[in-house]
């Protein structure tokens, strides 16, 4: 994969599934974009956002287990790379460092 | 390319996050972003598999496929959507086309479908039944039911839960307001248990209630509940006067509730003596199957206990019941309710059915010319490696576009269509209040355009031809060898659409010819300048006083400003309601009557009646104000009693009924009573007061004098000045009750109508395209021929020649359908055969003539062709 950068939506996807632990699913991430991010992002969004970090080698994917709550089937989990982890941290320094700059230009 | 994991994972998060939302933002909301997500779903299946980079597993399957089918669909309709906005006229004229012929069937399919096809109103109301008996050998065909018939049901049928008597009447109902006639439905306490269907406010009828002396008390329609007692949850317990009685308000009845008609106002507890013996029909039943019963069962046990007539009524013997014709129905309530209007509606559906037939035969030939002018286009793709499918896809998505246009602008005018229907359809259609829009009535609009788009796409792919598909590139460069095809597929379009505009004109010109022979009936009297009023009087009146009123009242009535003369009945000629009847002995024969006692019907009438409607007396005496004198005891008879039973002697005859013996003073001539088709019913005419019939209301009727009558506040004034407590109830003109009793009939004449207009319309477009294209098309032959010496009346006959033989063949083809159709609508048609000779020659002739007038327009512009022009124009 040539580009490796992280657009917004990917960004926060990427967070909110590592913020979800080992119950980040397709449902479980729409969810937390809408309630935590305050976005609502139609799934097929939230795939094509998952699918991209998972050709960017940031995620994995296994199959879980099915409940009832999604009648009785299974679900794709998701879980952060070591590089997807890095890749976080470092837009989180890049942040901070502007923010820092940003907060001492102003008076 | 998607895995079936991948498929029950996406399944998964979808149902997941719908039943989250459900919970959040209601089902409604839920459901809307349940689609959108699945939608957003899709595509970014479609966009991956194009990529071609879902994940890992690799399983080519069917979803494969159909993805890939609806990309390319997805192409197509992009396509199409560009064409048409390139010609939006062509697009607008397609669809606006379709647009009606699919309204007309939407509309109609919503009144048949919420008529014909939608469950009554009431919880499981597919087991509630009607039961009625026939006796055609006491001269009627509906009895109904009896007291002690629906007594004994309810006891002995096992088949069904409950059985519930009722009967229609009108009550004045007094205090909490005006003084009003309402309609009550008076019904035994468990017809609420047949229709499933309980108070919401207050308590449903008890057994207690209809005892013989039990309290009065009634139950509300919401309506009435509203109108009259501003829906005030006080009102139970509360006390009105109904007929002079003071009556208990015990509940209220849910909003929608109308048995058996929207009409209902009240409903009141009907006592029904356990001692009746076979008594009184006309008594109306309806029934609540039991549990695991079927209809059958129920028709078989109603069958069985009919034998037990004689056992449990021993005035009844069995062979008196067998000459009386006795028989029985047993039928879905529903049957019952719309068996009036359902042939009507069938028929009135197929005829829509036609137009859109018509409209998308106009459509197709549209197509069918576009198809023309984009050979090369098609050329172009099919050797660029475009197969027969893919072109196929390409006139598919064109002409899907146009039927979803179509479609959603038809869903639009069928709307307003159907505010028009329901606001001035008869209003004795059953269940029209009920008409309206549901998802039955969407799908139904979807499937139907959808089934013309594909319809429409078979056109043009069919034109194609079996040819090698590659010779279209050959065909296209020039030349009109490839449009053969076409030409001809194109005149049997026309032939079609001609055929199917003959079958309508031919259907609607039977309606009109009825409609126009229905109202030429002689109803017996002169309608003309005729104003009815009814008034109602407290049931416990007594008789003197009553009659004391309504003379009064004619007085008054009288003086009225261009009031000519007045008069009285308690029931008037076709103003609905129902007559009393019995049996009856004319004294100096009493062995004529034979084993079936003879039966006539009855009404009560005042002097002067007769004179104002116009009824001829045809022998004997007027009625006379002093005929009301009891110990006079006469009657007068109409034309066909006197046939009849009376067999010549007339005046001076005494008539036994009812424990009356009435001396025949008159005979009159014959009044239609129910409706102007029937045939005029034997009737006996006695004086108001007579105890044969009760006072409780009449009709007056007063014959004005040329200008305006008078209006319904001068009457209620004249009712005021004798007794400002009496209801005035339904001021109608007789030319009013008139077309009232023929509405159903105008409204199918109508309807038709405007079918076969449109139908002929849409029929001539289709006629005059084929033969201006035809035209067209050969210009350059008309050139040569003009060029080589043919005058231009011969190159017009040559080009109405070739538009004449599609006429003729469409109108021979139309009259065979028209001839097998029409007999679906034999009972609807009234004195008039459905293969009436002139009416099929007559729209034989209207289809000739407008036929010729549309193939002579392009006929003559062929004739002025110049041929050095058209010539030139080939090169």
């Amino acid at each position: 994969m040539k580009d490796r950068h992280l657009g917004e939506l990917e960004e926060l996807t990427l967070l909110v599934v590592v913020s979800l632990g080992p119950d980040a699913y397709g449902a479980a991430v729409q969810k937390g974009l809408e309630r935590h991010a305050g976005r609502r992002i139609a799934l097929g969004a939230v795939y094509g956002a998952l699918e991209r970090l998972e050709r960017k080698r940031y995620l994995t994917s296994s199959v879980g287990e099915a409940t009832r709550q999604r009648g009785g089937r299974r679900k794709r989990v998701f879980a952060q790379t070591p590089e997807g982890s890095r890749a976080l941290r470092e837009i989180r320094r890049t942040r901070e460092r502007l923010w820092r700059m940003a907060e001492a230009a102003e008076p | 390319m998607v895995s079936r994991e991948a498929l029950e994972e996406m399944e998964g998060d979808l149902i997941e996050l719908f039943k989250s939302r459900v919970e959040e933002i209601g089902i409604w909301r839920a459901r809307v972003r349940y689609w959108h997500d699945a939608l957003t779903v899709f595509r970014h299946v479609l966009r991956s598999t194009r990529d071609g980079a879902v994940t890992t597993r690799h399983r080519r399957g069917i979803l494969e496929a159909a993805s890939m089918t609806l990309a390319t669909a997805l192409t197509e309709l992009k396509h199409a959507v560009r064409v048409l906005s390139r010609y939006p006229g062509y697009a607008v004229a397609a669809s606006l086309t379709l647009a009606l012929g699919l309204a007309a069937n939407v509309a109609i399919f919503t009144v048949a479908n919420a008529v014909l096809l939608r469950p009554l109103p009431y919880p499981q109301s597919d087991r509630i039944l009607s039961i009625r008996h026939h006796s055609p050998g006491l001269g009627m065909k509906d009895v109904a039911s009896s007291p002690g018939l629906v007594l004994r049901y309810r006891d002995h049928a096992r088949t069904l839960a409950t059985v519930a008597g009722y009967r229609m009447s009108d009550v004045n109902v007094a205090g909490s307001g005006a003084p009003a006639r309402l309609r009550a439905l008076a019904a035994t306490p468990d017809l609420l248990d047949v229709l499933a269907t309980q108070p919401t406010l207050g308590r449903p009828f008890q057994p207690a209630d209809a005892q013989r002396n039990a309290a009065p008390v009634a139950i509300l329609t919401h309506n009435l509940w509203q109108s009259r007692f501003g829906s005030d949850a006080g009102v139970i317990g509360r006390t009105v006067q109904i007929d002079g009685r003071a009556t208990e308000i015990i509940g209220v009845m849910p909003a929608g509730f109308d048995f058996p008609d929207p009409g209902t106002r009240l409903i009141l507890p009907m006592y029904l003596d356990p001692q009746s013996g076979f008594g009184t029909l006309g008594l109306n039943s309806i029934a609540r199957l039991s549990a695991g019963a079927t209809l059958d069962d129920a028709q078989r046990e109603i069958g069985q206990l009919q034998k037990r007539i004689p056992e449990w009524f021993p005035e009844i013997k069995p062979d008196l019941l067998a000459s009386f014709g006795w028989s029985f129905t047993v039928e879905p309530l529903r049957d019952r309710v719309v068996a009036s209007i359902s042939r009507t509606l069938w028929i009135l559906l197929a005829t829509v059915g036609f137009v859109l037939l018509i409209a998308g035969t106009n459509v197709a030939n549209l197509f069918l010319i576009r198809a023309e002018s984009r050979q090369r286009e098609l050329a172009v793709r099919a050797a660029l490696g475009a197969g027969r499918g893919r072109i196929a896809a390409t006139f598919l998505a064109e002409s899907l576009l146009l039927a979803v246009m179509g479609g959603a602008a038809g869903l639009v005018i069928a709307a307003w269509a159907i505010r028009l229907l329901v606001a001035h359809g008869p209003s004795q259609l059953p269940r029209l209040h009920e008409v309206r829009m549901d998802p039955t009535v969407c799908a139904f609009a979807a499937a139907l355009s959808l089934l013309a788009g594909l319809v429409l796409a078979i056109v043009p792919v069919a034109s194609l031809g079996t040819r090698p598909f590659n010779s279209l590139v050959r065909d296209s460069g020039r030349g009109n060898t490839a449009s053969r095809t076409r030409q001809r597929l194109r005149r049997v379009l026309t032939v079609t659409q001609l055929a199917t505009a003959m079958v309508l004109l031919v259907g609607s010109g039977l309606m009109v010819r009825s409609s126009l022979r229905m109202s030429a009936i002689d109803p017996g009297f002169r309608p003309a300048g005729l104003l009815t009023a009814g008034v109602s009087l407290d049931a416990q009146i007594d008789r003197a006083r009553g009659v004391a009123f309504y003379y009064q009242l004619l007085d008054e009535l009288r003086r009225l400003p261009g009031v000519e003369s007045v008069g009285a009945s308690n029931a008037l000629p076709l103003a609905g309601g129902s007559l009393d009847g019995s049996s009856f002995t004319v004294k100096s024969r009493p062995q004529a009557s034979g084993p079936v006692p003879q039966f006539t019907m009855y009404s009560a009438i005042t002097a002067g009646y007769f004179e104002t409607l116009g009824v001829p007396l045809l022998e004997g005496r007027r009625p006379e104000r002093a005929d009301t004198d009891q110990s006079r005891s006469v009657a007068w008879v109409n034309q066909t009693f006197a046939r009849q039973f009376l067999a010549g002697r007339t005046v001076g005859e005494t008539i036994e009924i009812n424990e009356r013996s009435l001396e025949v003073v008159g005979v009159v001539g014959d009044l239609k009573t129910f409706e102007l088709r029937d045939e005029a019913k034997a009737m006996i005419y006695v004086p108001v007061g007579d105890p044969l019939i009760n006072v409780r209301s009449m009709q007056t009727v007063m014959r004005t004098r040329g200008g305006p009558p008078p209006d319904v506040s001068a009457l209620r004034s004249a009712v005021d000045a004798l007794n400002p407590s009496v209801p005035l109830t339904t001021v109608k003109t007789m030319d009013e009750i008139l077309q009232d009793s023929m509405a159903q009939m105008a409204f199918t004449v109508t309807l038709l109508g405007v079918a076969a207009a449109a139908a002929l319309a849409l029929g001539m477009v289709g006629l005059y395209g084929v033969i201006s294209y035809a035209v067209s098309q050969r210009t350059a032959e008309i050139g040569i021929r003009l060029a080589l010496g043919a005058s231009p009346g011969e190159v017009s006959a040559l080009v109405l020649r070739q538009g004449l033989v599609v006429v003729a063949a469409g109108m021979a083809i139309g009259i065979a359908a028209a001839a097998a159709a029409t007999q679906f609508m034999a009972s609807l048609l009234y004195e008039i055969s459905a293969r009436d000779p002139g009416t099929f020659a007559a729209a034989a002739a209207v289809l000739l003539t407008v036929s010729t007038v549309a193939t002579y327009l392009p006929a003559r512009r062929a004739a002025a062709i110049d041929p050095a022009q058209s010539l030139r124009r080939q090169e």
